[in-house]
């Protein structure tokens, strides 16, 4: 019983760590966009698409925009 | 006591893990490479000196747009500012280089071009766009760093330039 509290005490703490690690890289820096760059990684899909939808949303959810948050992009300007 | 010692052991393990996982997003950035032209100077070929002249360091890549807009508008500063002791590094950060070679062959700049591939330049400059831009006076230090490149911005660091090369004169 003893050994079973200790391994699990360490396996919460492991998992603790890894949690804590996660936040040790923030991601792509801007030096490195050339593959987000490219047109085919951009979220946006044609703007007929992008129109219906976004009517969708608004006039069955009452919400808009959002658009343009994480995903492609060379993140330039 | 032998669980005594083992529970130590692993104690010194995860502290040694967290320390070493944690690393990355606590490491205190040394003071900025950005200040001082000395390090890029040391990037450049030998013949190339930048000793009491005014300095545009310039960050590119090929995929950026706005990059693309930005190396005319360099290379008629540097037409029109070189004689007056002024000088253009540019400093290309494609992993692709070819795609970089591309790039320069359709708009052959005049002034000097440096590459680095890997992003360590980059890194200690701590670029958070693209493009971005440094200007140097001649006293090598630091005058005004640019973030993208707007033409209404431009023209305020072309005025910039134009005046920190009127305060000396070339060596």
């Amino acid at each position: 019983m003893k050994r079973l509290v200790f391994f699990l005490s360490m396996m919460v703490a492991l998992l603790t760590l890894l949690f804590l690690s996660g936040c040790s890289s923030v991601g792509v820096q801007v030096w490195e966009r050339d593959v987000l760059s490219k047109p085919e990684m951009q979220m946006d899909r044609p703007a007929l698409d992008r129109a219906i939808d976004d009517h969708i949303y608004f006039s069955k959810e009452a919400s808009s925009g959002g658009r343009g948050f994480g995903g492609g992009g060379c993140g330039c300007n | 006591m032998a669980d005594y010692a083992l529970h130590v052991r692993v104690a010194r393990f995860f502290i040694s893990a967290s320390l070493i996982l944690t690393a990355p997003a606590t490491t205190i950035q040394a003071k900025n490479t950005a200040d001082s032209i000395s390090a890029i100077q040391t990037i450049l070929p030998d013949s190339t000196s930048l000793d009491g002249k005014v300095v545009y360091v310039d960050f590119w890549a090929s995929w950026c747009v706005p990059c693309r807009h930005s190396f005319p508008w360099m290379q008629g500063l540097y037409e029109k500012y070189h004689q007056k002791g002024f000088e253009i590094v540019a400093v290309g950060v494609d992993k692709d280089h070819k795609a970089a070679l591309k790039f320069l062959e359709d708009i052959k700049p005049a002034f000097s071009v440096v590459f680095d591939s890997t992003g360590e330049i980059a890194k200690r400059y701590g670029l958070e766009a693209m493009p971005t831009s440094f200007v140097y006076g001649r006293d090598g230090r630091l005058v005004i760093q640019n973030r993208g490149f707007h033409q209404e911005e431009a023209d305020s660091l072309d005025a910039i330039i134009g005046q920190l090369l009127n305060k000396g004169k070339t060596k």
